[in-house]
């Protein structure tokens, strides 16, 4: 625990007080979640640094039961009288609402010896103030390093967290954390021709390499913004579409999490019911599974928003439906156990969502897949990102193709404006879907995804 | 004791430099029911005190949990360190602020007591309803969710070159959705309001029963609703349709930090970027579409808001400002700089962004429609540093020989803002600020109202191809 073990003492002190003062009121169960948080961070804005800002504060989240009522407050104050406060309204707030059967919390759980505690480092947590500014200048040197490049905005953040989860049926975790973050947004100018702006975030919980890996993404995003001034008209057609890891991320995986969420499930909103698990819903190319236990992900958790540990988890392998991601909630609906999948922080009740969902490749490099494909087709849309809808209940897509790139007989000659997509999420992972390349990307250091090929998709040009 | 506005004074007034102190505030009641079963209700209270310096041509940021002035006095000094050290990387410092009357003494918007003494019993019972309403609508709903969320914001803005503000406003919002099914065919829709002021200013323009008839029956309407073929084609915009278009592809472009990044709106002033029939505004108070969910009085620097006309008859007029980029472009700052919590730093953001009614009426826009489309009901959308703007719509219905014909389901739409709003040809005279559920998003969520009248363009819709 290091250095934040007198902000842990008073997490844990606090927590204490709230869950018997909640049981007190006659609650029959009670559950806290309390983080502290500090941060630095150095902003960039208009072509320059903006701003340098440092935050620091606790916020604590009381929720509590009482034959099926719940209810739920947060403050960002630990003082006695708002601890106070927060168990009254609680308790206020659970005798208005009606019971429902599905309100629960979950009992104690091990977390697993295999899970790996990379959530701190010592080395990040001390990193000094000059280090952090002379990673920043590197940052925003690397990137403006070609007048082409306008840099909108930017910020590299330093921080450090504890987080705790108490609840009255014995369940006590605490992780702290240190993180590194960065991301830039901005777009190129040359003459006349304005690309589209783009964005990326990164995240790093160890100072091992921070300072090449921040170099080298600066680079990567430059140079990807630059290359989209070569511009050019786009077809309308329908059939074969490839997309990046990137689009796969932004449609795919974000449709199909609705779908594998169990929450959806129990309320009759998914594509998919209980009973199609072990059944064959998708092409039999797709695997997909949610990692919790890589450092270098934003959703890094070793235990969830309600305390439960957190372990990897199969939904499709081979095109077969292997698991719904699940809170207590959904659990107690669906009678299946947590699979560590509550999300929300402590000013939220719990909800479901994902870690890391990783989709896995195929056999073959996406340099010979785009080689090959584009020489057998006149035109070739391939998606780079996606700026549009996902429908979360049909699948259905429809958006534009931003940054695509157009290829001709095996050349990708240049970036299209203006050219929409659509189609059905289900039916492209179904019978549409004509490859995954070998490789696969992290996107945003959420995601990792390979390249999609797939027909049938409309393509709409100006 | 002192007050808060005592305590911000006396830090400022010991301050070295500029110094913008911001106390701020937020209590938020969320209420959700979903296929009968109440899923949530809950309470949060977020408040502290943000601090703002600009020192050596520099901005230092830091915030507080505790109103205390040892706390306060620990954070200016933090701020200090912030300001002094990126200054020495700045490659432009930041000049002198423009002097502007900035605001002093309370401004708080109606409805805020009221809300407040409303119980949270009746809340609930009328969200129970909404949902129970929409569920019961058809056999063919098969979910039905409603939720309502009111904020309270309470701000004392304290500036060391003299604003002094005390304000206080709530905003509400209540939101529908159903998932219809038939034959394994699903479809969904949702309805969603959003307020500045009291409970019953919500339901000025549709009545929760209304809102709940119409989500369930276009859920159910869609499930045979055919796709829509893609292209460009002539299009009615809804006022909601046409609040993402002002908001997204040209409020974001005018936005000044926006524009000196080298968005699209840049060198433009002056020059015509639209048909001579639009007149585009962002607003702290509208005054013909009172309650807007993006009102505001003063904004986080201390500044008065007003009506800022963006685009007059078709000419770009004036970007959005705060103080700082007022002064780079000689101009007064507009009251645009806003923070989502107090231990956020201002951004520039929109308010009640709006094109101005004409003179049709809408039935006679439809009726001198030969071939098109009526588009309505957002899905949300974003924009581009180009302009090239997306917008997602749940309802798209076709228009042939000057008549509403076929329903189809939900349609992506885009195209590059100045050209698309060139083509305009009709502008309605009915006029609705319809997007106030909706949160701006830009690295902080801002809460914002958009709206307009009908408006007939060209536009390119993405559909099928055959």
């Amino acid at each position: 625990m290091n250095t934040l073990k007198k902000q842990r003492t008073q997490l844990e002190t606090s927590a204490s007080e709230l869950l018997k003062a909640a049981l007190k009121s006659g609650m029959q169960q009670a559950e806290v979640v309390a983080v502290y948080s500090q941060a630095s961070k150095i902003s960039m804005e208009k072509q320059d640094f903006q701003l340098a800002s440092t935050d620091e504060g606790y916020s604590i989240g009381l929720r509590v039961i009482h034959d099926g009522h719940q209810g739920f407050t947060s403050h960002n104050s630990l003082s006695a009288a708002d601890l106070k406060w927060m168990a009254a309204k609680a308790t206020e707030i659970a005798r208005i609402s009606e019971p429902n059967p599905y309100a629960s919390i979950p009992k104690p759980q091990r977390i697993p010896d295999t899970a790996p505690t990379l959530g701190w480092d010592e080395a990040l947590f001390q990193l000094s103030m000059p280090t952090q500014k002379e990673w920043a200048l590197k940052l925003y040197q690397t990137v403006t390093s070609d007048k082409r490049f306008l840099l909108n905005e930017g910020a590299l953040q330093f921080g450090a967290d504890c987080v705790l989860v108490m609840n009255s049926l014995g369940i006590h975790q605490v992780h702290a954390g240190t993180s590194a973050s960065w991301s830039l947004m901005g777009m190129a100018r040359d003459g006349n021709i304005l690309t589209s702006f783009d964005y990326f975030s990164r995240i790093a919980r160890q100072a091992r390499r921070l300072g090449d890996k921040i170099v080298a993404d600066a680079i990567a995003f430059r140079d990807e913004i630059i290359s989209d001034l070569v511009q050019g008209p786009s077809q309308s057609y329908r059939g074969v579409v490839a997309f990046s890891p990137r689009a796969v991320s932004e449609i795919f995986l974000s449709g199909l999490s609705s779908h594998l969420n169990g929450r959806s499930v129990l309320e009759n909103q998914g594509h998919w019911k209980l009973q199609d698990i072990e059944k064959t819903v998708l092409n039999q190319k797709i695997r997909l599974e949610d990692q919790p236990w890589y450092a270098d992900r934003f959703g890094y958790a070793l235990f969830d928003r309600e305390g439960t540990p957190t372990r990897p988890l199969s939904l499709i392998d081979q095109g077969v439906l292997r698991n719904f991601a699940l809170d207590s909630y959904a659990a107690a609906g669906l009678k299946r156990p947590t699979t560590g999948h509550a999300a929300g922080s402590s000013t939220t009740l719990p909800s479901v969502g994902f870690h890391s969902l990783s989709l896995a490749g195929g056999e073959t490099p996406w340099k010979t897949i785009i080689r090959d494909l584009s020489a057998a087709k006149e035109n070739l849309l391939v998606v780079n990102r996606f700026s549009g809808q996902v429908d979360s209940t049909t699948g259905d897509f429809s958006g534009v193709a931003k940054g695509g790139h157009w290829w001709q007989h095996g050349e990708r000659v240049y970036t299209v404006n203006e050219t929409l997509i659509s189609g059905n999420i289900f039916d492209t992972l179904g019978s549409g879907l004509v490859e995954l390349s070998q490789e696969t990307l992290l996107v945003n250091s959420s995601e990792d995804c390979p390249y999609l090929v797939a027909d049938g998709i409309s393509v709409t040009g100006r | 004791m002192k007050s808060p506005q005592e305590l911000l004074q006396m830090v400022a007034d010991k301050s070295p430099c500029f110094t913008e102190l911001r106390y701020h505030s937020r209590e938020t009641q969320t209420v959700q029911v979903q296929n009968g079963l109440v899923k949530q209700i809950k309470s949060s209270v977020l408040s502290g005190v943000g601090i703002r310096v600009l020192i050596d041509g520099a901005w230092g940021f830091a915030s507080t949990s505790l109103l205390t002035l040892p706390a306060l006095e620990a954070a200016l000094k933090q701020a200090i360190e912030c300001g002094k050290s990126i200054s020495q990387m700045k490659r432009a410092k930041v000049g002198k602020l423009p002097e502007v009357k900035l605001a002093r003494g309370v401004f708080q918007l109606p409805g805020y007591e009221e809300l407040r003494a409303m119980p949270l019993e009746k809340k609930l019972h009328a969200v129970r309803e909404a949902e129970s309403k929409a569920r019961k609508a058809s056999i063919q709903i098969q979910s039905a969710n409603s939720s309502y969320q009111e904020i309270f914001e309470d701000k004392v803005t304290v500036t060391s070159d003299g604003a002094s503000a005390a304000s206080k406003l709530a905003r509400s919002e209540l939101r529908v959705n159903t998932v219809a099914e038939d034959h394994g065919q699903m479809s969904s829709a949702h309805q969603a309001v959003g307020r500045t002021g009291n409970w019953e200013c919500l339901f000025n323009e549709r009545s929760i029963d209304e809102l709940s008839d119409i989500t369930a029956k276009l859920s159910v309407d869609l499930l045979k609703a055919p796709h829509i073929p893609g292209g460009k084609h002539t299009v009615i915009l809804s006022p909601s349709i046409v609040g993402l278009l002002a908001h997204e592809a040209i409020g974001h472009t005018v936005e000044a930090d926006f524009v000196l990044s080298g968005s699209v709106a840049k060198d433009k002033i002056g020059q015509s970027i639209a048909s001579p029939l639009i007149t585009l505004c962002d607003s702290g108070l509208v005054p013909t579409a009172p309650h807007g969910g993006g009102d505001l009085e003063v904004d986080d620097e201390g500044v008065p808001t007003q009506v800022t006309k963006v685009i007059d008859q078709g000419i770009l007029v004036s970007y959005l400002h705060n103080r700082e980029s007022a002064a780079l472009f000689g101009v007064a700052p507009t009251g645009n700089a806003r923070a989502w919590l107090y231990h956020d730093e201002p951004l520039i953001r929109m308010r009640n962004t709006y094109i101005e009614p004409g003179n049709q009426s809408i039935e006679e826009i439809i009726a001198s429609t030969e071939n098109g489309y009526l588009i309505d009901v957002p899905l949300g959308g974003q924009a581009d540093a180009t302009g090239e703007f997306m917008f997602g719509a749940q309802k798209v219905t076709k228009i042939e020989n000057g008549k509403l014909t076929t329903l189809y389901r939900g349609a992506t739409i885009s195209g590059q803002a100045f050209e698309v709003l060139s083509t305009a040809d009709a502008v309605s005279k009915e006029f609705q600020l319809d997007l106030g559920s909706g949160y701006c998003g830009k690295g902080q969520p801002a809460k914002v109202d958009a709206g307009g009248p009908y408006i007939r363009v060209k536009t390119t819709i993405g559909g099928v191809q055959s």
